[in-house]
């Protein structure tokens, strides 16, 4: 049995290696949440053998990878998967009614709104978010009101594509193994933030039933076109590209374009393809936008300024939401006339099966490349 | 001719006393109990009353001695698959399922267990935590060797991991053990397979389940437990807050028309019991009772209920309460008909206790069916009138729970009564 | 191996202790502490792993005392030892420390005391240790024959049950005839046999098993001896004659209270529950009117108890007068209606499906039975009725017999206040007595059904068979040893001793205390009392004592 087993180092050969690694850090973090630190995450954010010694070719890295296709099918049944974009039961656009949250958002701050409902409600410990330290994102579990609106403050609704120098970006270390040390208490409920790439590991993780999944209890996904990743040389070079200044940036969104505002008020409106340059190369192997296997999606894309577009996809996220709503945490957008509201979401969808569809084909002809 | 052995089915306390009266006699005890360590529900109480003793503390003893007789195999994690044969002369199969451990060689160290990846809901502290996939039953399970839970084991069920083997100092685990079907010869079968508590959640007027400050019995016992899932913590599931006032609801699925008929006998003592605990905790701690009749005819046990109404700061309230409301604190409110003036009045607490029916166990018609023996209208073991531990096949003995819902000490009686039935039917045969 | 190497062992009880005390700390401390080859710490001493580490620590440490400090003896003491004789140790080289019930327990809101008060048991503990000597224990014979007071249905079914085992029993019975209470009793439920058929089958299979000898008209005199080894003076009629038995079951049964002060009782129209039955039995019930009282003179003050059996039986009895004549009009008052289980609560239903009235009343305002009607609030319709009567029955409770305390002292065993005989434990050993070879069955034990009496019964035959069947028992070795050379002869122990245990007799150097090993309990009276100090108490002598104090007093010389 152990011969067929498909371990680590065939994550590197097929994964790894070939470029397409989204540097998620699924397999680190199951790795060293179980204790068994056999991988680390190296400083360009790729995953390697620490102590290939302690590797116990459980193989579960392997399955667990967004990359490989193992549990696919498997996570389509539990899901419902259906095309073009994943299973849905509704879209809206909804925004915050929390002024401390409207203050820092990107879009519409739902999800920060969201995550405060969660936490006030005591339905989670903490919430897995990342937070812009600078040009750095560091993962954080936020585990009051105070600590959320702060990481909200970096604006992750859609600046989370944003990385620093191949900064660390995931969900893993010391998250994760810092949720194991939770577990003192039998509640520990987690909620997460992340990109296609981190939810899909996280749900593989929940179709084997491993740590440190059993903690997530809710996820909240991210539309994701690509991440950024970039170094000094290639900063300056689209620096000089923009006419921009890092430093002057205050608010990063993406919507149907890249949308740049500076301190001095002015917003640059950027083609997403002009940015393809410091894109992620691994990001173009990725087929899901709309973030399918999430309870809810959220992103700028197909809402007005200030409006957060939300998917809600599972029961768990449509309670989520239902309830959050009903409390007055978020507030949806109002179209008072019922066909314009219904032309409304059709628009929506049809931006979102778009974006979805131009993902997919690119990764097509990646994969294809590959071979 | 040697002696032939006895079969006693199930090991909880009425199984372990049976087995112990018989080993003690000199007679030698098959002990099969399905789950992967004997102990049974009292392993799974903090406290029993009316002496309020630490339940595994009592306990303990005789599941080492159960472990250590000369006379007495234990077979866990088995069931029983076929009986034939006649009082005397009972030819039994017994499966034993594969733990995938080797019993001889596992020292608890706890090192798989530790590296076991899988993580499902425990059963023994009734989901409020979760184990992993080899794991032991509990903390001072008896035999103390682990199990691999082949049903989410990711080696069964997809090939890969067997992290445990791979951190086993012991090279305790075998994944290539099979199940074993065990065939023995016997005189006499005891029954003594217990109860389980009753699910509420089709009593939706009490909100298990949507309320998450509402608890069964069971769950109770395992959060005041100290060796529980919150050790011994009492706190609210919705805002992790110590509960300071606790409404107990008797008779839920019991004496109920549509559920169980019948009156589960300890409830009335057990949450007396509960709110004695909560206060032993917690000195500002009030409790309410609300019941239908209060049955404390058991030695000392009226006694008790008098401790806990002067003592233990715990209000008897005769009213059966129709349904419980949540605020919006997820605090409960409960509504009852105040026995003293007939109006309606309202109580809000912390935290609400259902005292969940005691019911067959599921899997009881099987084990009936293989046996050959009647169950009543509640799917109680059917016993002689004239011979209440004897059931309706000559040879085959019943005690504790199975027969009907009944307490700790009676259970006590009845099993070393069922092991002196099962004597008598050794003589007789070998006089014969 | 002259060198005394104690291992100590201490326990987290999991919260029990280690929520309360510094058990880290304790372990530490146990280590610096003389003689102490070897510490360990465990969550569950008691359980398996807890075992074999101790079993193992013996072996490859080669310790040759063991301290375990943790819980209480009473309930595991005799574990640790068999785990030390497994090991090859002397089980009497085996100390307790009881850190919980006498510490953590009753100090757990301050954590630094309590651990310094541990530490101080922890070092007396150790200090008696070293001086423990291994002792045998002692096999005392067993006689393979019962004695069964009382032929009551308890009694009777006990008798059979060993009888059916192979052994030979005495049933010994008070009155003429065996039945006891049953042969006063009418229908029996769930049956609906008659309690007199029941008996007549008993007596049948008594009849018919010569292993049996009924001794009716007789009473038990007195009881001398030790388990194995009883001599029970019995008197039938005026004859006296002694039996030897191996064990005693007590079924002597209980009374039904006869309430001469409650409720205008008069035995006629205001009768009891028993009383009812006797008519019934002879078809003598002819009112229309009847009016039931439940707990008449119980869960009172006098008697603070439920006597479990009178709502069934009421309840029996009204339907039965109910089916035999639907114009009767019955009332049932109570407190609470105690039908537990299945079969009683479904008495219950049928009751009050066939019309049976209930009225509940608190015992604050009681029923006043009058001349020709009763009055009585009831509590839920929250107005006073009035109802006319032919007959009240009063349910009262079952009583102690008037001569269990006189019987319980001549077995030397306990009751309660109540005068029921008082177990060893009453969660898991609810049939035995704490003195060993005698058991208890039946309404003797607590107010009973016959259900409950019958499995009571068999369970008391059962743990009663097993010194029979093995054939001896071992006792505990901790008894006193006489110093005939200081010995006077005084007689003060023999005196002194509350379970006749040591005696005065012409011995070579004249007369000397001799101790009867299986009837001592090791109470220490006699070594205590004895104005020459001629008496060492086995595992608990002079020295060690004085070896406890001066360690708790941390006298180092």
């Amino acid at each position: 049995m152990t011969d067929t087993v498909k371990i680590f180092s065939d994550l590197n050969r097929e994964v790894i290696e070939k470029g397409i690694c989204g540097k998620c850090g699924g397999c680190v973090s199951f790795c060293s949440a179980g204790n068994l630190m056999a991988l680390e995450m190296a400083d360009n954010g790729l995953p390697r053998y620490l102590d290939e010694d302690k590797c116990k070719k459980c193989g579960i890295c392997y399955l667990i990878c967004p990359q490989t296709n193992t549990l696919d099918s498997e996570l389509q049944e539990k899901f419902a998967w259906s095309p073009p974009i994943g299973p849905y039961k509704k879209i809206v656009s909804a925004q915050t009614t929390i002024d401390d949250v409207k203050a820092v958002c990107t879009d519409g701050g739902v999800v920060t709104s969201l995550l405060l409902y969660l936490l006030e409600r005591n339905m989670i410990d903490g919430a897995i978010v990342s937070k812009r330290e600078g040009f750095k994102r560091q993962a954080m579990i936020a585990k009051t009101s105070e600590e959320l609106i702060e990481a909200a403050g970096s604006g992750f609704s859609g600046s989370q594509h944003l990385e620093e120098l191949g900064g660390k970006y995931t969900t893993y270390t010391p998250i994760l193994s810092a949720i194991k040390s939770l577990e003192k208490r039998y509640l520990h409920d987690v909620a997460v933030v992340g990109t296609p790439c981190q939810i899909n590991s996280i749900r593989k993780m929940q179709c084997l039933d491993i740590i440190p999944a059993h903690l997530i209890k809710y996820t909240i996904g991210l539309f994701c076109i690509e991440s950024f990743s970039f170094d000094d040389l290639a900063r300056e070079r689209l620096e000089n590209k923009l006419d921009i200044n890092f430093q002057d940036v205050v608010k990063l969104n993406i919507k149907d374009d890249f949308q740049i505002a500076l301190s001095n008020g002015v917003k640059i409106h950027v083609p997403l393809e002009e940015v393809d340059e410091v894109a992620r190369p691994a990001c173009f192997a990725c087929r899901d936008f709309s973030n399918e296997y999430a309870d809810i999606s959220v992103g700028g894309l197909g809402s007005p300024d200030r409006y957060t577009t939300i998917v809600i996809r599972t029961g768990t996220g449509a309670a989520l939401y239902d309830d959050a709503l009903k409390r007055g945490y978020i507030q949806e957008r109002v179209i008072k006339d019922i066909k314009e509201g219904e032309l409304e979401t059709t628009r929506i969808l049809a931006k979102i099966k778009a974006f979805t569809k131009k993902k997919r084909n690119r990764a097509k002809m990646t994969l294809e490349g590959l071979k | 001719m040697e002696e032939k052995p006895v079969l006693i089915i199930g090991g909880g306390i009425s199984g372990i006393q049976a087995a112990l009266d018989l080993g003690d006699m000199g007679i030698r005890v098959h002990l099969v109990e399905e789950k992967p360590c004997i102990g049974g529900r009292m392993a799974q109480l903090d406290k029993t009353f009316p002496t309020n003793d630490c339940s595994i503390c009592i306990l303990a003893p005789k599941l080492s001695d159960c472990f250590r007789h000369p006379n007495i195999t234990l077979h866990t994690y088995s069931e029983i698959k076929k009986v034939n044969g006649q009082k005397g002369d009972f030819t039994v199969k017994i499966r034993k399922y594969a733990k995938y451990v080797k019993e001889d060689e596992c020292i608890n160290c706890g090192e798989c267990n530790a590296k076991c990846p899988v993580k499902v809901p425990d059963e023994f502290d009734v989901g409020l935590r979760n184990r992993e996939a080899i794991y032991l039953y509990y903390l001072q399970g008896v035999p103390p060797v682990m199990t691999i839970d082949r049903e989410h084991c990711l080696f069964f069920t997809r090939g890969v991991c067997r992290i445990c083997e791979k951190f086993c100092p012991k090279e305790a685990i075998d994944f290539d053990q099979k199940d074993e079907d065990v065939i023995i010869n016997v005189n006499s079968i005891i029954v003594a397979t217990g109860f389980d508590p009753f699910d509420p959640t089709a009593i939706t007027q009490y909100g298990y389940k949507r309320y998450r400050n509402v608890v069964t019995s069971i769950e109770y016992e395992r959060l005041i437990c100290a060796s529980g899932p919150t050790g011994g913590h009492l706190e609210r599931q919705s805002d992790g807050k110590p509960a300071k006032k606790i409404a107990f609801i008797q008779c839920v699925g019991s004496r109920d028309v549509k559920n169980n008929r019948y009156c589960s006998s300890v409830c009335c003592m057990h949450a007396t019991k509960e709110a004695m605990l909560a206060f032993e905790h917690d000195s500002e701690l009030k409790s309410y009772i609300f019941y239908m009749d209060l049955r404390a005819a058991g030695k000392g046990f009226q006694k008790y209920l008098e401790r806990g109404e002067q003592e233990y700061n715990i209000s008897y309230i005769r009213s059966r309460i129709a349904n419980i409301t949540e605020d919006q604190n997820e605090n409960l409110v409960i509504q009852y008909d105040d026995p003293e003036t007939s109006k309606n009045k309202k109580v809000t607490v912390d935290l609400a206790v259902l005292a969940t029916s005691l019911i067959p166990r599921s899997g009881v018609e099987e084990l009936a069916r293989i046996l050959n023996v009647e169950l009543d209208d509640y799917k109680f073991f059917k016993t002689d009138p004239l011979n209440p531990l004897d059931s309706s096949r000559p040879g085959i003995y019943v005690c504790g729970c199975c027969r009907g819902p009944t307490d700790i000490p009676e259970s006590v009686a009845q099993a070393s009564g069922a092991a002196e039935r099962a004597a008598e039917t050794l003589f007789e045969v070998v006089i014969t | 191996m002259s060198e005394v190497r104690v291992g100590v062992f201490v326990c987290h009880c999991g919260t029990n202790i280690g929520g309360f005390l510094d058990v880290p700390e304790l372990v530490k401390y146990a280590l610096s502490l003389p003689n102490v080859a070897f510490t360990q710490e465990n969550k569950y001493t008691c359980s398996e792993t807890g075992l074999s580490e101790i079993k193992k620590a013996i072996l490859e440490i080669q310790l040759n005392r063991i301290v375990v400090a943790s819980c209480t003896p009473r309930t595991h003491e005799p574990l640790f030892r068999s785990a030390c004789k497994e090991a090859g140790l002397n089980p009497f080289l085996f100390q307790f420390v009881n850190i919980r019930d006498q510490c953590s327990w009753v100090h757990m809101h301050d954590k630094e005391a309590a651990t310094k008060k541990a530490k101080d048991l922890i070092r007396m503990g150790v200090a008696n240790a070293v001086l423990l000597e291994p002792l045998e224990e002692l096999k005392i014979d067993v006689n393979p024959k019962a004695v069964v007071i009382g032929g009551g249905i308890s009694g009777m079914t006990s008798a059979i049950s060993l009888a059916n085992r192979g052994f030979e029993v005495r049933l010994i019975e008070k009155s003429e005839k065996l039945g006891g209470t049953l042969n006063n009793l009418y229908k029996l439920y769930p049956t609906q046999i008659d309690a007199s058929n029941l008996v007549t089958a008993k007596i049948g299979e008594i009849e018919k098993n010569s292993r049996i000898k009924v001794l009716t008209s007789s009473q038990v005199l007195d009881v001398d001896g030790f388990v194995g080894n009883y001599t029970v003076k019995i008197k039938q009629n005026n004859k006296v004659q002694n039996y030897d038995a191996g064990v005693i079951i007590v079924a002597t049964g209980a009374d039904v209270y006869k309430p001469s002060d409650l409720y205008s009782y008069d035995g006629e129209r205001v009768i009891t529950q028993l009383e009812l039955e006797k008519a019934l039995k002879r078809g003598e019930v002819k009112a229309q009117r009847i009016i039931m009282i439940q707990c008449a003179g119980a869960r009172t003050k006098e008697r603070p108890y439920c006597s479990k059996v009178c709502c069934p039986t009421a309840l029996k009895n009204a339907l039965l007068i109910k089916e035999k004549n639907d114009d009767s009009q019955l009332y049932i008052l109570y407190r609470d209606m105690v039908t537990p289980g299945t079969e009683f609560e479904d008495l219950y239903g049928k009751a009050r499906e066939a019309g049976i009235n209930f009225i509940k009343y608190s015992p604050e305002k009681e029923p006043i039975v009058e001349n020709e009607s009763l009055k009585v609030y009831d509590e839920l319709l929250g107005e006073e009725l009035t109802l006319p009567y032919d007959l009240v029955v009063l349910s009262t409770p079952m009583v102690a017999r008037s001569d269990s305390k006189e019987l319980a002292q001549k077995l030397k065993v306990p009751v309660d206040e109540h005068g029921f005989y008082l177990e060893a434990h009453v969660k898991l050993r609810p049939v035995d007595f704490a003195t060993d070879g005698i058991f208890v069955c039946g309404c003797a034990h607590w107010p009973s059904n016959v259900d409950e009496s019958i499995f009571q019964a068999y369970g008391a035959s059962s743990r009663a068979s097993i010194p029979m069947s093995v054939g001896y028992v071992t006792t505990e070795p901790l008894i006193p040893v006489v110093d005939e050379e200081k010995c006077t002869g005084c007689g003060l122990c023999e005196m002194n001793c509350p379970f006749k245990a040591i005696k005065i007799e012409k011995k070579e150097k004249g007369r000397k205390a001799n101790v009867i090993a299986a009837s001592c309990k090791g109470c220490g009276t006699c070594g205590a009392g004895c104005p020459q100090k001629a008496i060492t108490m086995k595992h608990f002598t002079d020295d060690q004592i004085i070896a406890q104090v001066r360690a708790l007093a941390e006298v180092t010389s």
